[in-house]
């Protein structure tokens, strides 16, 4: 207990040797805001073990900076130190704003959401209680908690009458990831910390779970790093892209440039060899949709002659598309559609419309919103020319 | 299927366990009547009792052998649960029943008690009561009958010349005494092991130096016999009583009470400190870690998380310290302490099997009856979501 009143966020380093290197470690940083807090040369042992050596990074604020590498590479341990659950031996840790820079380590922590992969939600607290935490933690006056509980379930959206009183055994995997993102955010804190937070969870809800994400930090505008293993997730959900291995950055920029311009083989090597299909992963659905056209089945064949779309989407009374038709050599061809198997949603990413595309045999991608309804379509000449840039 | 067809199923094979031992039962003395106290044992088979004896206490086996042919279902099991009621109700009765005749043919001081054959019939009901799946309502409807009409029997004197009522009475108040006794020898080492062991089981966990000293010096403990750990008491505990006559007038004295309670607290220490580190250290590591990550100091993390998680575990230690306390303070009568350990003793040293039947079966009851307690009390305090976790929906 000791430790916590001498441990001000202001780490000085043991040795002072780290000085010198300071200029050649820096990346490129984003220019269009402001620095939150800046990581100068930590380095951490485990025993013998160097598991960060000089690691520095300039996170940006109101952005998604995503720490990616093979497992080992010490962005999990870059991460604990951010929030002070690993202590660096080198190096400083400093924040442009001073009410942080002077809080103990328990104060900082409540001011940093926390999300991590397994959850970590207490088994023996209910929904509610679990998501109240930190703001219990904070002190808030009840009534305001409870408010900001309910908020935030409607925020990941579930159900807070439904899901409240619910205790963690009762969750499913997506739904228990969505409660430990809510409780991240319990006390409205400027930063996020996700370690893997969708590692533990299948592909087709991980995907879903990434659309929230996006959804919900477009609309916070929080100062988010986020840890995975997941390439995909990374170049998705990075506004900043950092490349570690053993304990060290490779490379940190944009994930746009990251993908066109590798700084070195093992990069390029972690990129994969289909780096042009991985840059559509860095684009959502909703910036390359167009209006669709869509009506009732009659309406399929007198369209598609007279008009410069390429595909008809047939609609049910819910306004959810059932049906989709095209022209090929004068003849038209009609498709079944399946919610989620054949259309996309808004924040679904180019790579997932492509694939989609393939899968349906149609020059476009339905794109849904929430409730199942068409709002817009997906050509694959679009993402021809936003792929070529 | 072929082999369902052809052999006996599980239950099958219990049924002729049990009719077995019912069987064998019968060619054992079913009771054995003397004079007087000190005089010799007569032995009674079943050929000595009554025709309609004889035939109540066929019934039970009757129902087994008929359990063991009829298909799965309600009646079978109302087979099983008439057989283990009867099972328990007819030899009580018959207990009941030969009480007179021993009275009137060896005299008024004549005294009897069941015997090895009544005795294997019981262990036949235990069995029976066993081979239940579930104990329901009207088992315990049915053992309520069976203990109430003993009770009536009882008062109504047809056990009267039965050798633990007999032992009972002459007892008289000094029955009640030592159940009091023993119950706050129990208590008194347990909340002793409690106040220790806790703190010890808390440091072991948070140091590992702590645990390299204090579990196998744990282990140790736990090696030496009960007796033996009683009778090295012996010699410090008067040294220090004569050295300060404070003390002394405390009650702390080499025999008696003291020193029994150290060592029963000292034996109860090993479930305590051992089940509460478990219930530390089986604590999922992200719970911990998320709660750390989110700005509990450590205070916090064990009041809010660790204590609450771990609550369950540490009950069960208790528990089971409980139990193995209750057992143990039958010994504190060999240091001139208190408990129903006196009934035991002094029924062995006075050769008579019905006081130390009487005392045993006085543990036994005090043993179930805490334990029961003890579950329900667990119960209670355990957070719902934990119980339902312990079914394997974690």
């Amino acid at each position: 207990m000791d430790d916590q009143k001498k441990g001000k966020l202001m780490r000085e380093p043991k040795k002072q040797e780290t000085e010198t290197k300071q200029a050649h470690t820096m990346h490129p940083i984003l220019t269009d805001t402001h620095t939150f807090l800046t990581v100068e040369n930590i380095g951490v042992k485990y025993g013998k073990i160097e598991a960060l050596q000089d690691v520095s990074i300039q996170i940006p604020a109101n952005r998604v900076t995503v720490l990616i590498g093979p497992s080992g590479c010490g962005k999990s341990t870059t991460l604990r130190c951010l929030n002070a659950l690993v202590r660096n031996d080198t190096g400083i840790i400093r924040y442009e704003d001073p009410d942080i820079e002077g809080l103990t380590e328990t104060e900082l922590r409540r001011n940093m959401g926390y999300a991590i992969q397994s959850v970590g939600l207490m088994p023996h607290l209910n929904v509610e209680e679990n998501v109240d935490l930190v703001p219990r933690l904070l002190g808030w006056p009840r009534s305001e908690r409870a408010q900001r509980v309910e908020k935030l379930l409607k925020l990941v959206r579930l159900d807070p009458k439904v899901y409240s009183k619910k205790y963690p055994h009762e969750l499913s995997g997506g739904e228990a990831q969505r409660i430990g993102f809510a409780r991240a955010l319990g006390a409205d804190p400027p930063m996020l910390l996700m370690d893997e937070p969708f590692g533990a969870v299948d592909p087709l809800n991980r995907e879903q779970l990434q659309n929230e994400f996006i959804r919900i930090q477009r609309k916070l505008h929080k100062t988010v790093v986020f840890v995975t293993h997941d390439l995909d997730e990374a170049i998705r959900l990075a506004d900043y892209l950092v490349i570690m291995k053993d304990g060290k950055i490779v490379q940190a920029d944009t994930p746009e440039r990251v993908l066109a311009a590798p700084l070195d083989e093992f990069v390029e090597r972690f990129l994969g060899p289909d780096r042009s299909l991985q840059r559509l992963t860095l684009f959502t659905a909703d910036r390359a949709m167009e209006e669709a056209l869509s009506g009732t089945e009659e309406g399929a064949a007198s369209h598609l002659d007279d008009c410069s779309k390429q595909t008809y989407w047939q609609v049910n009374a819910q306004g959810e598309p059932i049906f989709g038709y095209t022209q090929v050599g004068g003849k038209i061809i009609r498709r079944a559609i399946v919610n989620g198997t054949h259309t996309v949603q808004q924040y679904s990413s180019l790579k997932e419309c492509v694939s989609k595309i393939l899968n349906l045999g149609l020059p476009s991608a339905a794109v849904v919103c929430e409730e199942g309804r068409l709002c817009g379509e997906v050509r694959f000449e679009t993402i021809q020319q936003i792929s070529q840039g | 299927m072929k082999r369902a067809e052809s052999g006996l199923s599980f239950q099958q094979k219990l049924a002729l366990v049990v009719l077995l031992l019912f069987l064998a039962s019968f060619f054992f003395p079913f009771y054995l009547a003397r004079a007087n106290r000190v005089s010799e044992d007569i032995t009674s088979g079943l050929s000595s009792l009554s025709a309609m004896c004889f035939l109540f206490l066929m019934i039970p086996p009757l129902l087994i052998a008929l359990y063991a042919f009829i298909p799965k279902g309600w009646i079978s099991e109302l087979t099983l649960t008439l057989a283990g009621i009867l099972g328990l109700f007819f030899p009580l009765m018959v207990l009941g029943i030969v009480g007179p005749d021993v009275s009137a043919t060896f005299g008024p001081l004549a005294r009897y008690s069941p015997a090895s054959g009544m005795y294997l019939y019981l262990t036949a009901v235990i069995i029976i009561f066993l081979m239940k799946p579930k104990f329901r309502l009207y088992d315990a409807v049915g053992m309520a009958i069976v203990v109430g009409s003993v009770v009536i029997v009882l008062s109504q004197g047809s056990y009267d010349r039965l050798g633990i009522v007999l032992e009972a009475r002459n007892l008289g108040k000094r029955i009640t005494q030592e159940v009091l006794a023993h119950i706050r020898l129990t208590f008194i080492s347990l909340a002793i092991s409690m106040v220790i062991g806790i703190p010890l089981a808390l440091a072991s966990f948070q140091s590992k130096r702590a645990k390299k000293i204090i579990f196998p010096f744990l282990n140790l403990l736990q090696t030496i016999p009960g007796i033996a750990l009683l009778g090295l008491l012996i010699t410090p505990l008067s040294t220090l009583s004569r050295t300060f006559p404070l003390l002394r007038e405390m009650g702390i004295k080499g025999i008696g009470n003291t020193p029994a309670i150290i060592a029963l607290s000292t034996y109860a220490l090993y479930p305590i400190i051992r089940y509460s580190f478990t219930a530390f250290s089986s604590i999922d590591a992200s719970v911990i870690q998320a709660a750390k990550g989110m700005g509990m100091n450590p205070l916090q993390v064990w009041k809010m998380v660790r204590f609450p998680l771990s609550a369950p575990g540490v009950l069960h230690g208790i528990r089971v310290a409980l139990i193995q306390t209750i057992g143990n303070a039958t010994l504190a009568k060999l240091i001139g302490g208190d408990g129903l350990g006196v009934l035991i003793f002094e029924g062995l040293g006075q050769a008579s099997v019905d006081m130390v039947l009487l005392g045993m079966l006085l543990i036994i009851a005090l043993t179930v009856a805490s334990d029961r307690a003890f579950q329900v009390f667990i119960h209670l305090v355990t957070p719902s979501p934990l119980r339902a976790k312990a079914v394997g929906n974690g």
